[in-house]
């Protein structure tokens, strides 16, 4: 074993200084000779079987490199082993002597980073009540009626409505000089993501009265250097959308198992209720987890964040071009990619924090997945051995574990959450509490 | 014969290698020169009396090529024996 004796400069920041004795000094030059032996190759010499004075007197450059990396192998090992916090990365070598019996190295490196999670309970969130309002009652209800409008021509001099069903005429034209024949379109003004040209006539349509027969010109917004583009639009036909009486015949139509119009504006309050609470139920434990951060003390080393944002960059620019990106969008997307690692790191913590004794996550794990039923033997074996290698530590694949996830795993994951606390005991099987409610009873910590 | 063009190059391969234990060096040389003239230059040189020489007489070897048969170039081989405590540095320096 070598002499390590380990340093504290700041937080994230250590020193070690190392003393490697002359039996393992002799053992590692050893292998590094062996190493290089074995990709040299010099004429007169079969492949691995230059001797060792040869090797030293062409290739001693090579070995000292080679040497280096062997004992600083090692030594991180030793340090891993040893010490609690373990290295992410060397930051200087301050110091290097490989001599013939004993090596002497000095260097300050980066931790991994290291989280203490706040108390559990302040990650309590105040979940608000939700009822649907009357006015978004009578909106979906108008949603629902729309789906059965009847559309009634307009007479001459009637203006037409943003409700209207217009059938069209149109030219294009670049320079003055038609591109295309005449073509007809049949569209609703209340449609939402109508193309540009459509769109462009509804907002020229609604801003002035228009009427039936009338001929709009529309100038579409130049792209760099191209030529000027217009519409020439002929308005065949406006009908008038009529919406269908909102009585019993129509609940009847809509819904036949639903007898009156109460019971069906009852039905959508429900379903609308359940829609939101899924949606808050989810933002709750984003909120939680933020408050959980906020709580903890982290300790990211910068090196550790700028490789994190790099490879995720990676990843992200597969879709953009980040060199297409201006300076206040990349900080930007630097800040929230941030967030996500820190936000990703306290969840491991978490997890880490439930795994006790008692509740073996891996086995928990496996039983969700299992039934779940939703995933083939060989994806659950995979998300096994990703979760092991997130709690263990496995670092290449720890910041970016969470939402590299596909979605079925990472709600697997939150699953795994809450079954671990309905497990502690804090709430009984079946009681329906949020996640912030569930940390907030937790009284390990306490 | 100047004695500085006698020792052409050492021969470096695993078999010289291994005749190293016998504190024996190899040494490609001149086709004129002999044990005599390699003792002496190897004095010369390295400024160390020889145990002995021995001299290997490398044949020229038949190789094929397009233009029809040709010949590799024939090579006079030294094995040059030292005392027990004697060293010949042959890379000093590289």
């Amino acid at each position: 074993m070598a002499d390590i004796s380990t340093s504290k400069v700041n937080e994230t920041l250590y020193r070690a200084q190392v003393k490697i004795r002359k039996d393992e000094a002799q053992e590692l030059r050893q292998n590094a000779l062996d190493r290089i032996r074995q990709v040299v190759e010099l004429p007169g010499f079969r492949k691995g079987k230059v001797p060792n004075h040869l090797l030293e007197q062409r290739f001693g450059h090579e070995i000292h490199h080679e040497l280096l990396h062997l004992a600083l192998d090692k030594v991180f090992h030793e340090i891993n082993a040893k010490q609690e916090r373990k290295i992410y990365k060397i930051r200087q070598l301050e110091k290097v002597d490989l001599k013939e019996d004993e090596y002497t190295l000095s260097f300050t490196y980066d931790t991994l980073p290291f989280v203490k999670l706040g108390k559990l309970k302040h990650a309590y969130v105040r979940q608000n009540e939700y009822f649907p309002s009357q006015e978004e009652l009578e909106r979906l209800l108008t949603g629902i009626r729309r789906d059965y409008a009847r559309y009634v021509p307009r007479g001459e001099n009637e203006p037409i409505g943003s409700t209207d069903r217009l059938t069209v005429e149109y030219e294009t034209l670049v320079n003055g000089v038609p591109i295309s024949s005449v073509e007809k379109q049949r569209f609703s003004l209340s449609e939402k993501n109508l193309p540009p040209f459509l769109e462009e006539l509804r907002k020229t349509i609604l801003s002035k009265e228009h009427y039936k027969g009338n001929e709009v010109l529309i100038e579409l917004t130049n792209q760099q250097g191209s030529e000027p583009i217009s519409v020439i639009f002929t308005i065949l036909e406006a009908e008038k959308e009529e919406l269908p009486e909102l009585n019993e015949d129509f609940v009847k139509t809509y819904l036949p198992e639903i007898g009156t119009l109460d019971q069906l504006k009852e039905n959508l309050q429900k379903s609308q209720k359940k829609i939101f609470d899924e949606i808050s139920r989810q933002y709750e434990a984003q909120q939680a987890l933020l408050r959980l951060k906020s709580e903890s003390e982290l300790y990211i080393p910068q090196v550790v964040l700028e490789d994190e944002i790099e490879e995720l960059l990676d990843i992200q620019t597969k879709k953009i071009k980040w060199e297409d990106l201006d300076a206040e969008n990349q900080t930007k997307i630097k800040k929230s990619l941030t967030e996500q690692i820190e936000q990703n790191l306290v969840l491991r913590q978490l997890l880490l924090s439930l795994d006790t004794k008692k509740h073996d996550v891996s086995t928990h794990f496996s039983k969700i997945l299992e039934k779940r039923g939703d995933l083939p033997e060989n994806l659950q074996k995979d998300y096994q051995a990703l979760l092991a290698a997130y709690l263990r530590g496995d670092f290449e694949r720890i910041p970016r574990f969470f939402f590299q996830l596909p979605d079925r795993m990472r709600s697997a994951v939150w699953e795994l959450i809450y079954e671990l606390l309905y497990e502690e005991g804090y709430t009984k099987k079946g009681e329906k509490l949020t996640l912030s409610q569930m940390l907030a009873k937790v009284k390990k910590q306490e | 014969m100047d004695l500085y063009d006698v020792i052409r190059r050492p021969i470096v391969t695993e078999k010289a290698e291994m005749l190293r234990k016998q504190n024996c060096y190899a040494f490609e040389v001149d086709p004129r020169a002999n044990k005599v003239l390699v003792a002496q230059a190897i004095k010369q040189i390295y400024g160390i009396s020889p145990l002995k020489v021995n001299i290997v007489n490398e044949k020229p070897k038949q190789k094929n090529n397009r233009m029809g048969i040709g010949f590799r170039s024939r090579r006079k081989k030294a094995y040059v024996f030292l005392k027990p405590n004697d060293k010949i540095n042959l890379f000093e320096g590289v």
